[in-house]
């Protein structure tokens, strides 16, 4: 389950670099940023669909209506035991459990994921 | 803050041994010392440099990504006497190399102004000979630090 989680997290990194890549405040830093040119976005699509078609079905429409709903951090962080999306602080089994399974933060639904 | 601040003499290696960018990236992210995790780091470094090389000419790289996996903005620096095959814009070998990575959730998304700071510290940094000054990393962070100050 936790190559699933990876898998999830790895989406979301990938979108957080498009988000990124088109950013005004990315291009000002003087990058040569890809143009948008249908080479780029057939590239980036692919990219994106490698990783997403390894992540089981339930999981990746979990994903996208997280996402739709917070517009980003999809997988969160436990920071000290709070879910990092909504800083809600989490029951201990949940805390414990999320670093061998998949589990999403009681309150606000994100994945939660478990950092040394 | 300040660049020089992100700056640790551990995560310096001024002698890297890669000639490929892969390898180049491995070392720099062992640097940052996420052991398991660096191969999922690596990963997600290795898909930003399929969108576009971060190559930005002139001998300097600056690979960067954000991820889950660190907790707060880190950066690492490496450098490499026989450059390295990094597909950069100029299509020339890469000597120096800054990696930054940093957390999705970023206060005052520090990360994109930390990306600016190292860009614009590498325009000054374009002679060879002054990326070869610093011999040790202490060095090499005065160096920094006294472009960081010319620039401000």
């Amino acid at each position: 389950m936790k190559k699933q989680l990876n898998l999830l997290r790895a989406l979301e990194e990938f979108d957080l670099l498009l988000k990124d890549i088109a950013s005004p405040d990315y291009k000002k830093i003087g990058f040569k940023t890809p143009k948008p040119t249908l080479d780029f976005i057939q590239t980036a699509e692919k990219e994106r669909e490698a990783i997403a078609q390894k992540i089981e079905p339930n999981l990746l429409a979990t994903y996208k209506k997280i996402m739709k709903r917070y517009g980003g951090r999809v997988v969160v962080q436990v920071i000290n035991e709070f879910c990092g999306g909504c800083f809600m602080k989490l029951p201990s089994e949940y805390v414990y459990r999320c670093r061998t399974e998949i589990v999403n933060c009681p309150n606000c639904g994100r994945f939660l994921y478990w950092v040394k | 803050m300040t660049l020089t601040s992100l700056l640790r003499p551990e995560r310096i290696n001024l002698n890297l041994k890669a000639k490929k960018k892969t390898e180049a990236l491995k070392e720099l992210v062992s640097l940052l010392k996420t052991g398991s995790d660096a191969e999922s780091l690596l990963e997600t470094l290795l898909t930003r440099e399929e969108l576009g090389s971060t190559g930005i000419g002139k001998g300097i790289g600056i690979p960067h990504c954000r991820s889950l996996l660190i907790d707060k903005l880190e950066i690492a620096v490496g450098r490499s006497q026989k450059g390295i095959d990094f597909n950069a814009i100029d299509k020339k070998p890469v000597y120096l190399l800054f990696l930054i990575v940093a957390p999705p959730q970023d206060p005052g998304n520090q990360y994109l102004i930390t990306l600016g700071k190292v860009a614009m510290i590498c325009q000054e940094l374009t002679s060879k000979k002054r990326i070869f000054e610093p011999q040790t990393p202490e060095e090499f962070i005065a160096l920094i630090k006294s472009l960081e100050e010319k620039i401000k």
